[in-house]
């Protein structure tokens, strides 16, 4: 059974799926319910060094650069809308792939046009992460995004980052305003 | 403090009073605000949980609605358990002046007013199509009550949003596909209902309670007209051609002045008078329903202002009460709006009476709602409404 992660709560990737390599990590939100502009919620990754900051811009995998450089970390497309069931955004970790310089992988969404379009995570319902081993169908870790959001427009929705050899999850929920952009910079992308 | 859309605040313990002011604020009188109260799984609590003009408070008096002031009050202290989510949001009554969207203001301020602070929330509205909007929200979280800025909204109006939030709302495109009524004058024009229905602006019916608003005029109205008219049924002619056997539907109402409550109805020749009190007049008795006019109540609408409410009804004198076989079809006009009208089609076994509308004076403004609410008897009626009446057995 899948382990159902708090924010800040955290767990070995090897003690819930031993043998895990290959991640299916997905992440979803409710689509607008009123009428007016879609939510076009984009998720982003960055593969950090022991820094906190990416080697390189192309560390910095999004809707307009899909693989890393080390093809650790997929993009799979941009959905615009978050309709359907389940995952909105599909992203692929392939752990034995990850450079030996990246200490975290971290994923994160942001609002497109979220000034433009007056949206922030206040709007936003049932946002969440889980990771599934990709190689039996198993999910893994879930986190519910259940805290109570408010005008940010940038959220670190989790991180897998190396330990003691291995590899962990942090479910994190940690919201900021700037949208994407701010958020790049703050991981060292120029932007 | 100022709040933006999607912002949440911890609000102190409680009653919260919301108030809602507009830009410009000539189209104020077209607002209407409306309340849900919903359980955990964002729906409301029943019939009760929707708070609106036709429903001004729920029953255990925690969301308090003051239409014509364009404010709520939300005591959360009042509660039930269950519900975890209030809504607040606003309508525009597109029947009652020029406003058909939100793009049509400037803007609209909501303010929540709690005994420790202020709260204002200025939605900027040039541009929206919506005619209906969810303003803000109050919701328990960690055992606390936050209230959270929306501004969001659906063009569609009142009805998808009462949808929304799992509210029975039946459009008003459905009531237009049935057939109107065969006329129970074979031969001669139809009755100007069904004509008038379909001309009339599409209007949200909700199930019980459709209401029509009306501009608040400068000196009372002028004259408002109920008519009831129904079809004879199977009518068996006797020898000398006396109908036997048909349906009598008598037309009436119970007048609650600002001073003094009357009955006006044929029963007990209690037909009423137009200059002075109860300004409401019954003009004639139909005992068959064959003339073409009908039964027809005049309310003297320069009057208004001496009027609290007017509940008008209709119930069956002779006949079996089979409400679908009379076929009756109730019109209340008054100038400058359209049409009211409601059909008496329910299939209500034993039930002879109906109440069919409540007028009632806001602020100035007729408020009319559609009932359509079967009863066995005048003293049911009275008790559901609480007029008050003492009822004795009459006859005419």
């Amino acid at each position: 059974m899948a382990v159902s992660l708090q924010k800040g709560g955290r767990v070995s990737l090897e003690k819930a799926a031993p043998g895990l390599k290959n991640i299916h990590v997905g992440l979803g939100w409710d689509s607008r319910v009123t009428d007016g502009q879609e939510f076009d919620l984009d998720a982003s990754v960055f593969l950090v060094g022991a820094n906190g900051r990416v080697k390189s811009d192309d560390a910095f995998v999004f809707y307009n650069n899909l693989t890393s450089p080390d093809g650790s970390v997929e993009h799979t497309g941009d959905n615009r809308t978050g309709d359907g069931e389940g995952d909105d955004e599909v992203l692929n970790v392939y752990l034995e792939k990850v450079s030996s310089d990246v200490a975290k992988i971290i994923f994160t969404v942001t609002i497109h046009d979220a000034d433009a379009r007056r949206q922030n995570f206040g709007q936003v319902n049932n946002a969440f992460i889980r990771l599934v081993n990709k190689d039996t169908g198993i999910e893994v870790v879930r986190f519910d995004l259940g805290e109570d959001y408010s005008t940010e427009t940038a959220m670190v929705f989790g991180e897998i980052y190396r330990q003691d050899g291995g590899w962990k999850f942090n479910a994190i929920g940690q919201g900021y305003s700037g949208g994407l952009a701010a958020m790049a910079r703050q991981y060292g992308v120029n932007v | 403090m100022e709040l933006q859309s999607g912002q949440n605040i911890a609000l102190a313990a409680g009653p919260i009073h919301f108030s809602l002011a507009s830009e410009p604020s000539s189209y104020k009188g077209q607002l209407d605000l409306c309340v849900f109260l919903l359980t955990e799984s964002g729906r409301v609590t029943g019939d009760d949980g929707f708070v609106f003009y036709g429903h001004v408070n729920d029953a255990a008096g925690a969301a308090v609605l003051q239409p014509a002031l364009a404010s709520v009050v939300i005591d959360t202290a009042r509660l039930n358990t269950f519900v975890t989510r209030v809504v607040i949001a606003v309508s525009i009554d597109v029947n009652a002046g020029a406003a058909r969207n939100f793009g049509q203001f400037t803007s609209l301020t909501i303010t929540a007013r709690t005994q420790t602070g202020e709260y204002r929330f200025q939605l900027v509205t040039a541009g929206m199509s919506e005619s209906a909007l969810i303003l803000a929200e109050i919701y328990l979280r960690n055992g606390a009550w936050k209230l959270r800025a929306i501004g969001h909204g659906f063009a569609g109006g009142l009805a998808p949003l009462a949808k929304h939030y799992g509210v029975d709302v039946q459009e008003a495109a459905k009531q237009h596909s049935t057939p109107p009524p065969s006329s129970p004058h074979p031969g001669q024009a139809t009755p100007s209902a069904p004509t008038a229905q379909d001309s009339a602006p599409k209007r949200i019916d909700l199930r019980k309670r459709q209401p029509v608003s009306l501009e608040k005029p400068t000196q009372g109205f002028g004259e408002i007209k109920i008519n009831l008219n129904w079809s004879r049924g199977h009518v068996k002619r006797g020898f000398f051609g006396k109908p036997k056997g048909g349906i009598d539907l008598d037309l009436g109402c119970l007048v609650e002045l600002v001073d003094g409550k009357f009955v006006v109805q044929a029963l007990g020749n209690a037909f009423g008078r137009l200059d002075a009190p109860p300004f409401t007049k019954l003009l004639g008795d139909d005992r068959s329903g064959e003339s073409a006019s009908g039964e027809i109540m005049l309310i003297n609408g320069k009057h208004w202002q001496e009027f609290k409410r007017v509940l008008v009804y209709a119930f069956i004198y002779e006949g079996v009460p089979n409400w679908s076989a009379a076929d009756g079809v109730v019109t209340v006009t008054a100038p400058g709006i359209p049409e009211l009208i409601v059909r008496l089609d329910e299939s209500a076994v034993g039930q002879s009476m109906c109440g069919i509308a409540m007028l009632e004076n806001d602020a100035g403004r007729i408020r009319i709602t559609k009932l359509v609410e079967y009863y066995t008897g005048h003293e049911k009626l009275d008790k559901a409404h609480g007029f008050g009446f003492k009822w004795v057995a009459g006859h005419k």
